[in-house]
């Protein structure tokens, strides 16, 4: 039983990384109806940006200015820097191809996925990088009964969820979330209310990749590292969580997000991990079957 | 007295250039091939340029070196990089245009067991054969299979499981964690390792990571429940830093209440300092020596020059292969020095024949194939983080 | 072409005559390859939508295009998306929603949920909601029961006398033409007949091909 709560907590706090980058892929092709191929790499030089920014700060264990300092500019430059990197994406390589056959902004996203790949890894660095985590974060460990886990892991389940509800309330609370679902569900209709569609886009890039740029900040400080391939696999499984949860769906993709996470870790730590995957695609074709919109997609005959 | 030993030194010499001329039929120009090319290869981007991107900077060093010597007979040796990016089928196609060329004269690689088995029977039916030396592909079937255009500098898997094994063993270890990384090269090894340690009646545990894996709290639960006293991951290399981070966040101790034994790519001084320190005692065993971590001058040598030509801390991403890769490219291009030329040509079937035959002089001392293409006496070497270095410890063998 | 202010024009034709695409000329999602556009005094050709709607130019779009996973009283938030003025907005949004009453009880469910002809008042309404001094209609009849055909051309007419000018696309032209002062009717993206709404009715060639007589 031990075990199993343990696992249970591994698959929340590994969840909780997937359902932030399965946002972007939700809100994007939420917006676009286009799956940005490139996110996880965007994940990926957000998390770059952050190890970049505490390589320069801290030297020898030692931050040079105050640690919550040197991790709020982590936080800016990775958020910032990801959601302008998307922002940058979306008006060189999708928007030009806006009205394009739908395959056509698929290959290009699987091109500017494998060139922020090679150029990470040539301009910066092939094999992992550093995060220098015990400068800047506690490297306390909870216990709780028999079960642990790194003080990194709550903090990146708790500020998951909270960004995740924050989402929530800006995309269905506020004025510019109306219209982004307005865009959404009928851009030309949107248009006509004198919405600018243009801007709605970016902003949903920019909103995107910044979560994603968190999500790459929040896992440097758990696991201390980053490297150019890190997003390629993760990007897959958010994108799987965001399909589980209905794509398009934004309480979807947090659901699959966490759901997935949980899955694979009780597939891996009760079943297999070499089969680990196996499992989790098997879950996904599952789910797909008996509703091919996702958990909470809109059922498909609703787009007309 | 002098005057006498000095003529007799003049006739010599002279002696000697009359050979020389008579050997090649008139005139130093026609032993000058007119050009000669060799590949290297190896996953030098994509999931595996970590071990990749050293081993190129390696070899392009060595043919910098040999150029600066003489090259072949005046003629300057030019490199093609073929990318395979860890795929078979890339490797085929970029195989097939040095294979049409005649003046490629080899590869040194390919890096991955698996591109070596999935594309070697183009290269051994292509008329010449195109020979290759690998500096770092470990399955047995590389050189199981009877081809001659097989050759490789490094140990190979059934020398190195067991090895690997028998060292756990006499350690101590109780009850091992087995994991692969999901790679031909990885899971043959960890399979290798796991048997031997289960003919030992060492019960075993295990696991799997896909490339690209960075969250490992799954199996760290799962080496607790077992209990494992060793945790031994067979990989190339990216995911150590990590994975022993996550360890030692979940109280694992590497050197105190558990003990870890990495191989080739973990045999890397940076997972040190990448993991924090929580890789310090760690062992790792290397399939090919470490020029830093070997006695010899011409290693060592070596060493300064590679600092020299990509920075001073460039080791920390040279990757475990810096040093066999240097190593396979000087038995490639003196087998081609060592090859006759005709009309300003070079033939890959003399090429594969002076492989076959010669003794090669390298970093590491002097090299032969035996008749598959290993290298006789090819050695496994156990490294441990010490400090900021892996440290040789001792060279195994099971 | 042209329309002044405060009056009810129609266009009439066929399918693909172009009706649909002259409304996207005015609204601004089509630009014309040839020609300009003018409103209020003003070349609006190369200003974008929003700057027209802005400007006072609204659309009900053919087929209603209404949003269908927003609430109805979100559909009629972004009817006055260009607006800032908050106590103006609400005190709009009571006028439309004493005009369909409908709506108010409705406000709270799916824009896609609704029946046809509630529709159809939820994309008036939330056009609207921009306060338009210029509204253009297109096709506003198309899948409504008749009774509700006739209901729509009186709020048309309402709306026309509390001062704004109307455009209205048509199939349906001896309804069109009851209402509007004057039309132009388009076959294959150029005006073949133009005239007062009465003139029209009489034209024989009219008659004959599009009132069926």
């Amino acid at each position: 039983m031990g075990t199993f709560l343990q696992q249970l907590i591994n698959g929340l706090e590994l969840g909780s990384l997937y359902a932030l980058v399965a946002l972007g892929y939700t809100l994007i092709y939420g917006i676009l109806e286009m799956l940005n191929f490139a996110h996880g790499d965007v994940y990926m030089v957000g998390a770059f940006l952050a190890a970049g920014v505490a390589a320069l700060l801290v030297h020898n264990e030692l931050a040079v200015i105050p640690a919550g300092l040197v991790v709020g500019l982590m936080v800016v430059v990775a958020m910032g820097g990801a959601g302008l990197l998307g922002v940058g994406i979306e008006r060189v390589a999708y928007r030009p191809l806006r009205n394009a056959n739908r395959l056509a902004p698929l290959i290009t996203a699987i091109g500017v996925s494998l060139f922020l790949e090679s150029a990470v890894q040539v301009w910066v660095s092939p094999a992992p990088v550093l995060v220098p985590s015990n400068a800047l974060v506690p490297q306390t460990v909870l216990h709780l009964g028999g079960l642990t886990t790194p003080l990194t892991g709550l903090m990146l389940f708790v500020i998951a969820i909270v960004l995740m509800i924050a989402l929530d309330a800006f995309v269905f609370r506020t004025r510019f979330g109306s219209a982004m679902r307005a865009t959404a569900q009928d851009r030309e209709a949107a248009t006509f209310m004198g919405i600018d569609v243009d801007r709605v886009i970016l902003v949903t890039f920019f909103v995107a990749s910044a979560l994603a740029g968190m999500a790459g900040v929040l896992f440097g400080l758990w696991h201390a590292t980053a490297d150019f391939f890190m997003g390629y696999l993760l990007g897959i499984k958010a994108f799987t969580a965001a399909v589980i949860g209905g794509i398009g769906n934004i309480r979807g993709a947090m659901i699959g997000g966490l759901l997935l996470g949980v899955l694979e870790s009780l597939a891996g730590g009760f079943i297999s991990t070499q089969f680990q995957d196996t499992f989790v695609f098997l879950a996904l074709i599952t789910v797909l079957l008996i509703r091919p919109q996702g958990l909470f997609g809109q059922p498909l005959t609703d787009r007309a | 007295m002098a005057q006498p030993r000095i003529l007799v030194l003049i006739a010599m010499a002279g002696i000697g250039l009359a050979a020389c001329g008579g050997s090649t039929g008139g005139g130093a120009a026609t032993n000058k091939p007119d050009k000669v090319q060799i590949a290297a290869e190896g996953p030098f981007t994509g999931d595996q340029a970590s071990i990749g991107a050293g081993a190129l900077k390696a070899i392009q060093l060595a043919v910098k070196d040999f150029n600066a010597a003489g090259g072949v007979n005046g003629t300057q040796v030019q490199l093609v990089i073929w990318d395979d990016q860890h795929s078979a089928q890339v490797a085929q196609t970029l195989q097939a245009a040095g294979i049409s060329d005649p003046t490629v004269l080899g590869i040194v690689g390919p890096m991955n067991s698996g591109v070596v088995l999935g594309s070697v029977t183009g290269l051994q039916s292509a008329t010449p054969p195109l020979p290759f030396v690998s500096e770092s592909a470990s399955n047995v079937k590389v050189t199981d299979s009877g081809w001659s255009v097989a050759h490789r500098v490094n140990a190979r898997d059934d020398a190195q499981g067991p090895a690997d094994a028998k060292f756990m063993i006499d350690q101590g270890a109780k009850k091992v964690e087995v994991m692969d990384a999901k790679s031909d090269y990885s899971t043959a090894l960890a399979d290798q390792t796991e048997a031997a340690l289960k003919a030992k009646n060492i019960p075993t545990q295990r696991d799997s990571v896909k490339a690209g894996t960075t969250d490992f709290s799954t199996i760290i639960t799962k080496i607790h429940s077992f209990n494992a006293d060793w945790v031994y991951f067979a990989d190339e290399g990216p995911e150590a830093a990590p994975f022993v981070s996550q360890m030692k966040q979940s109280n694992l101790n590497i050197g105190q209440n558990i003990n870890f034994l990495g191989t080739d790519g973990e045999e890397d001084s940076s997972i040190i300092t990448k993991s924090q320190g929580a890789y310090d005692g760690a062992y790792a065993t290397n399939i090919t020596a470490d020029p830093a971590g070997v006695s010899g001058s011409a290693a060592a040598a070596y060493v300064t020059e590679y600092k020299a030509a990509y920075g001073a801390d460039s080791l920390s991403s040279a990757g475990p292969f810096y040093g066999s890769a240097y190593e396979a490219a000087q038995t490639l291009l003196q087998a081609i020095k060592s090859s006759p030329v005709n009309n300003g040509k070079i033939s890959r079937t003399d090429v594969i024949s002076h492989l076959a035959s010669d003794t090669f002089t390298t970093i590491f001392g002097s090299v032969k194939f035996n008749s598959k293409g290993d290298v006789a006496g090819g050695g496994i070497y156990v490294y441990q983080a010490k400090g900021n270095a892996m440290v040789v410890l001792k060279q195994v063998s099971g | 072409m042209e329309i002044r202010r405060g009056e009810i024009v129609c266009l009439l034709g066929g399918n693909a005559s172009g009706k649909s695409t002259t409304m996207k000329t005015v609204i601004g999602s089509v630009r014309p390859a040839k020609g300009s556009v003018w409103y209020d005094g003003q070349e609006i050709t190369n200003w974008n939508t929003s700057r027209r709607v802005a400007a006072g130019i609204a659309i009900v779009p053919e087929a209603r295009r209404i949003f269908p996973r927003l609430t109805v009283l979100e559909n009629l938030m972004m009817g006055a998306f260009i607006r800032n003025d908050k106590a103006e907005i609400d005190a709009d949004l009571d006028r439309v929603m004493d005009m369909f009453p409908r709506l108010k009880e409705r406000r709270a469910q799916k824009g896609g949920t609704m029946s046809g002809g509630e529709q159809q008042m939820l994309a008036m309404a939330r056009a609207l909601m921009s306060r338009p001094r210029f509204l253009c209609m297109d096709e506003p009849s198309m899948g409504l029961a008749p009774v509700l055909v006739e209901q729509q051309f009186e709020t048309i007419q309402q709306l026309n006398q509390t001062g704004i000018t109307i455009f209205v696309v048509e199939q349906n032209a001896r309804m069109a033409l009851a209402i509007a002062s004057r039309g132009y009717v388009l076959q294959s993206g150029r005006v073949v007949l133009a005239g007062t709404a009465g003139s029209l009715l009489e034209n024989p060639q009219m008659q004959r091909a599009y009132l069926g007589i």
